[in-house]
C-alpha cells in the first residue's frame, strides 16, 4: 500500500500540474480564438472576412491533427518555448497547442447561444465592439463557458495520459507503464480510481459553478453596481463556490510549484530508458551514484525513437535501451551522431509459443509475429533462420526484411507487429518473436518459456549511448562504472534469472 | 407608390401651413433594398415621416409590411440604402463609428422580447447604457435609483430578469432604454408578448413616459388596440411604403386607404363574419353596418333613440369598447333592416350624432381581407 501511494504521488502531481497549467493557458487562448471567430464573421461585431476564413482554417487544421502526432510534430516549437522537449513542462506545450482550437470551437458555440436580440439591444445603446464582447457576449455566456471549460479540463486529463511519449509522466503514463506494459493490475486500478475521483470533482465543480451563474439568485442591487469589477468577482458569490474555486486554483498552483521546484533544485544527469529491465537496472545503481553526489533523473520512454531524438537534441544526457545495430541504423536514417560508450546487458530475443507449443508441431502456414521496427524485424528473421524455419538471402545479415526470405518450406505467414504488442498477440498467432524486455513484462520466462532463444554471444548487447560531446563527462564515466559494477551484475543475474545477462 | 406620394405631399402641406417647432424625428426618403437571388426587392421605399416633440407616433401594418425593417433602419441595426434618419438633429443613417455610438444615446429602443441581460440584475441592466457611455459609478448609482423609483421597481433592483414576470421585465427594459435620457423612445412591438392586462399597464406607462418625461415615442405595432390606446398620430405601412398618415382619430375612424380598411376589418374579425353568417345573404332590404362611437356619442343612448324615431330593426353581431387616444371608443357591427328610405334616414341620424358609419359587404370583405401572398 505504501509503495502504491509513493508510486501514485509524483504522477498525480504531474497530472494536476499539466492539466491545471494547460487548462488555464488554453482556456485563455481558446477564449480569445472563440471571441475572434464570432466577432470577425460576416455580420459579427467586427466583421473581417479574410481573418475569419484564416482563423477557421487554422482551427480546423488544429482540430484534425491527432494529439500524439501533434506532440511529436511540434517538438522544435516546444523546445523553443520551454527550452526542452522532455518532461512534464514540455508536455504542457502540446497540450496547450492541441487544446486551443478545441476550446476556441467550444467558446464559439457558447457565444453563439447568446440571444442575438440581446446583442442588438446592446448595440442600440451605443456600445463599441469591444464593449459588446466584454459586457454582452462574455458575461451572458458564462454558464456555457464554464461548461465548456469543464469539458476541456476533463479532455486534457485524458490527453495528458499520452504525455509519457515525451517523458512527461503523469497518471496515464503510470497506468500504461506499470499497469499495461508491466501487468500490474493493482497500479492500473489505483490510477484509474484517482482519475475517476479527479474527473468527478471537476465535473461537480463545473456544474455547480454553471448553475450558480444561470442567475436565479439574488445580489445586492446598487451596492453591487459599485463593485462590479472583474477582480472583485469572488466576494459576490456564495462561500462554497468561492472556496471550491479557490482551492482548485491553489492545488493547481501548488502542484506546479512542487513539480518545478523538484526539477530545478538540482540539475540532474538525465538518462532515458525503457522501463524494464533498463529502468530497473538503473534504479538499482542510483544509490551508488548518489553516494558520489551524482543525481540521476530517470526519464521513461515507451518507444525506441524518442529516446534517441531526445539524446540528439540534448534534452537527455544518455540513454539505455538500444543495441548497436539499431543505433547505427538510427544514426544513418536521422543523421545523428549517437555513440555507444558501454555494453551493459544482453536481452536475448526469443521465439515464444502461442497457439502451437513446440517447433516440431508448427503446422504448414502457421502465423509467426515478429517486431515491426526495422532492426528488430531483421533480428527476428535472423532468429527464425537460426531456428531452421526459413532461409534468408546470403549476405543480408541484420538488414534482412520480409522480401529477403529465399526459402519458406512451411509457408509461414510472418506478420510484423509493434514490439510492445507482441506478448498480447500470443493468443492469436502460432508463435511470436519477442524482445526480452516485453517478454519479462508479460511474465514470460525466456529460459523456460521460449522455444528458441538467441545465444548469449549475440551482437545485440544493450549499450549506454550518449553524444560525442558528453562521452568524457565525469558523470557519464561514473554512470558507466556504476552500471558495470559487480553489484549491478549480481542484480541482473538475480533479478532476471539469467534471462538478461550482464555484458561486461 | 401613388398613395405614398399623396401622403407625403399632405405631409409637406401640413408642415408648410403650421409653423411648428422642428420635428424631433425626421425620416426622409428612407429606402432599403434586399437582394433575393438575382433580383433586388425594396423592403422600404422612400419612407418619409416627421414626428414632433412629445408625440406618440404609431406605425402600424400587417406583418411583412416592413415595420421591422423600418425599426432596424431607424435604430441603425441595418444600414439604409438611401435617405436620412434625423433623431434629435443627428442623422443616424449617415453616421459611423464613435459619432454613431454617441448619437445612439439619444434614442432608446424597447423590444418585443425585452432582451435584458440574463447575467445582470435589474439595477445592472438599467446601468448598462450608462456604463457604455462611460459614466462615473456615482452618477450611475444615482440615475439607476432614480429610474427604479420612477418605475416602481425599488424592490426589484437586485433581482435577475429570470425572476420577473413579462410585464416587469418590459418595465425594466423601458427604464433601461431611458437611462441615458434619450429624446426619443422606439418601441418595437413592446406589448405583443404580454397578456391584455399587462399590455394595458405597459401602454399606460409609455404614456406616462411621454407626459412626465417629455420623451417622444415611436410605437411600432401590429395591434390596433395598442395604437388606438395611446397614439396621437398613426402611420400605416404597406409593402414598404407609408400609405396613410394622420391623427389617430382620422386614420382609424375614417380610413382613407384600402390597407387601413383591411387592417381595421381584420382587427374586428370581419373575415369571420361571412363564416358566421353561414353563406346567408343579408335579409332583403337589410344591410351590414359598422358603427364607431367616439367621445360623447358613446355615452348617449343613440341607438334606442334611433329605433324609437325610425321604423328599423337592429341585429347586433359584434360589439367592442375601448379607448381611442384617451377618449372612450365603441364599436358595433350590426345588421340593419327597414325600408330604403328609413335606412338612409337612420344613417343620417347616426352621423348627426357623431357616429362613424361604414357600410360593409361581408362576402367581398372576406375576399379582400385575406393577405395576398
Amino acid at each position: 500500500m505504501k509503495e502504491l501511494l509513493q508510486l501514485l504521488w509524483e504522477p498525480t502531481l504531474e497530472t494536476i500540474a499539466m492539466v491545471a497549467v494547460s487548462a488555464l493557458i488554453s482556456g485563455a487562448g481558446g477564449t480569445v480564438l472563440g471571441v475572434l471567430l464570432v466577432a470577425t464573421e460576416q455580420g459579427g461585431v467586427l466583421p473581417a472576412p479574410w481573418l475569419s476564413r484564416f482563423l477557421n482554417t487554422l482551427t480546423n487544421i488544429g482540430r484534425s491533427i491527432p494529439f500524439i502526432i501533434l506532440m511529436v510534430a511540434i517538438i522544435p516549437f516546444t523546445r523553443w518555448v520551454v527550452g526542452t522537449s522532455i518532461g512534464t513542462t514540455a508536455a504542457m506545450v502540446p497540450l496547450v497547442v492541441g487544446a486551443i482550437p478545441y476550446v476556441g470551437r467550444l467558446v464559439e458555440g457558447a457565444l453563439r447561444e447568446v440571444n442575438r436580440g440581446t446583442i442588438e439591444a446592446i448595440l442600440t445603446m451605443g456600445a463599441t465592439p469591444w464593449q459588446v464582447i466584454r459586457k454582452g457576449y462574455l458575461p451572458e455566456a458564462i454558464p456555457a463557458l464554464i461548461r465548456a471549460l469543464t469539458v476541456v479540463t476533463i479532455t486534457l486529463i485524458s490527453y495528458s495520459a499520452m504525455a509519457g511519449t515525451v517523458g512527461g509522466g503523469g497518471l496515464g503514463d503510470l497506468a500504461i507503464r506499470y499497469g499495461y506494459q508491466g501487468f500490474r493490475l493493482d497500479i492500473m486500478v489505483a490510477t484509474v480510481i484517482v482519475l475517476i475521483v479527479m474527473i468527478q470533482g471537476i465535473q461537480l465543480l463545473g456544474d455547480t459553478l454553471a448553475r450558480h451563474f444561470e442567475r436565479t439568485g439574488k445580489a445586492g442591487a446598487i451596492a453591487t453596481l459599485q463593485r462590479q469589477y472583474w477582480w472583485k468577482i469572488f466576494p459576490r458569490y456564495s462561500s462554497i463556490v468561492r472556496w471550491a474555486a479557490l482551492s482548485v486554483l491553489l492545488v493547481g498552483v501548488f502542484a506546479t510549484i512542487l513539480h518545478v521546484r523538484s526539477a530545478a533544485l538540482n540539475k540532474p544527469l538525465r538518462v532515458g530508458v525503457n522501463p524494464i529491465p533498463h529502468g530497473e537496472i538503473l534504479q538499482h545503481v542510483m544509490p551508488l551514484l548518489e553516494k558520489e553526489g551524482i543525481h540521476v533523473q530517470i526519464i521513461y520512454f515507451n518507444d525506441y525513437i524518442q529516446p534517441n531524438l531526445a539524446l540528439a537534441s540534448g534534452d537527455i544526457d544518455a540513454n539505455l535501451f538500444q543495441h548497436v545495430p539499431f543505433m547505427d541504423r538510427f544514426n544513418q536514417d536521422h543523421g545523428t551522431h549517437i555513440i555507444a560508450v558501454a555494453k551493459i546487458h544482453i536481452e536475448p530475443l526469443g521465439l515464444y509459443p502461442g497457439r502451437t507449443k513446440t517447433l516440431s508441431k508448427l503446422p504448414d502456414g502457421a502465423i509467426i509475429a515478429i517486431p515491426n521496427d526495422p532492426v528488430n524485424s531483421g533480428r527476428g528473421l535472423l532468429l527464425l533462420q537460426s531456428a531452421g524455419l526459413i532461409q534468408l538471402r546470403t549476405g543480408i545479415n541484420t538488414r534482412a526484411t520480409l522480401e529477403d526470405i529465399s526459402a519458406n518450406p512451411k509457408h509461414l505467414k510472418i506478420s510484423e507487429l509493434e514490439a510492445a504488442q507482441l506478448p498480447r498477440s500470443l493468443r492469436d498467432v502460432d508463435m511470436a518473436v519477442i524482445n526480452t524486455n516485453y517478454a519479462l513484462a508479460a511474465k514470460l520466462n525466456p529460459l523456460k518459456d521460449a522455444v528458441f532463444l538467441e545465444n548469449s554471444a549475440s551482437p545485440y548487447a544493450n549499450v549506454l549511448s550518449t553524444v560525442p560531446g558528453k562521452a568524457n563527462d565525469p558523470r557519464i564515466l561514473a554512470l558507466i562504472k556504476a552500471l558495470q559494477s559487480p553489484a549491478a551484475g549480481e542484480f541482473i543475474q538475480q533479478k532476471y534469472q539469467g534471462a538478461v545477462l550482464p555484458a561486461f | 407608390m401613388g398613395d405614398n406620394a399623396h401622403s407625403s405631399s399632405q405631409l409637406d402641406l401640413r408642415e408648410a401651413s403650421i409653423s411648428a417647432p422642428p420635428p424631433i424625428v425626421l425620416l426622409e426618403n428612407l429606402t432599403k433594398r434586399y437582394q433575393q437571388g438575382s433580383t433586388w426587392s425594396k423592403a422600404l421605399s422612400r419612407i418619409s415621416l416627421s414626428v414632433s416633440r412629445g408625440t406618440i407616433q404609431g406605425i402600424i401594418g400587417f406583418s411583412g409590411a416592413g415595420k421591422t425593417t423600418l425599426l432596424r433602419c431607424i435604430s441603425r441595426l441595418e444600414h439604409p440604402d438611401e435617405g436620412r434618419v434625423l433623431i434629435d438633429g443627428a442623422d443616424l443613417a449617415n453616421m459611423n463609428g464613435q459619432e454613431l455610438r454617441s448619437a445612439r444615446r439619444r434614442l432608446g429602443v424597447v423590444f418585443q422580447q425585452f432582451h435584458l441581460l440574463r447575467s445582470r440584475t435589474v439595477a445592472q441592466n438599467i446601468a448598462l447604457p450608462l456604463e457604455l457611455a462611460g459614466a462615473s459609478s456615482e452618477a450611475i448609482a444615482d440615475r439607476v435609483s432614480e429610474l427604479l423609483a420612477w418605475f416602481g421597481l425599488e424592490t426589484k433592483g437586485d433581482r435577475y430578469p429570470s425572476q420577473l414576470s413579462g410585464g416587469q421585465q418590459q418595465r425594466v427594459a423601458i427604464a433601461r432604454a431611458l437611462a441615458t435620457k434619450p429624446a426619443v423612445l422606439l418601441s418595437d412591438e413592446s406589448t405583443s408578448a404580454l397578456d391584455p392586462e399587462t399590455t394595458a399597464s405597459v401602454l399606460e406607462l409609455l404614456r406616462r413616459v411621454r407626459d412626465e418625461l417629455g420623451v417622444t415615442i415611436i410605437l411600432i405595432t401590429h395591434e390596433l388596440s395598442a395604437a388606438r390606446a395611446i397614439c396621437d398620430r398613426v402611420a400605416v405601412l404597406d409593402q414598404g411604403a407609408i400609405v396613410e398618415e394622420g391623427p389617430v382619430e382620422q386614420v382609424l375612424l375614417r380610413p382613407a386607404s384600402r390597407t387601413t380598411q383591411r387592417l381595421l376589418g381584420s382587427n374586428v374579425g370581419l373575415e369571420h363574419l361571412a363564416e358566421y353568417l353561414g353563406g346567408r345573404a343579408a335579409h332583403p332590404g337589410s344591410v351590414f353596418l359598422e358603427l364607431q362611437f367616439l367621445g360623447a356619442s358613446t355615452t348617449s343612448p343613440v341607438l334606442s333613440a334611433l329605433v324609437r324615431t325610425f321604423d328599423v330593426t337592429i341585429n347586433i353581431l359584434r360589439a367592442d369598447i375601448g379607448q381611442l387616444n384617451r377618449s372612450a371608443y365603441g364599436f358595433l357591427l350590426v345588421e340593419f333592416g327597414g325600408t330604403t328610405g328609413s335606412l338612409e334616414q337612420s344613417i343620417g341620424f347616426l352621423e348627426a350624432h357623431g357616429v362613424v358609419v361604414t357600410q360593409i359587404d361581408p362576402w367581398s370583405e372576406a375576399e379582400t381581407t385575406r393577405r395576398p401572398e
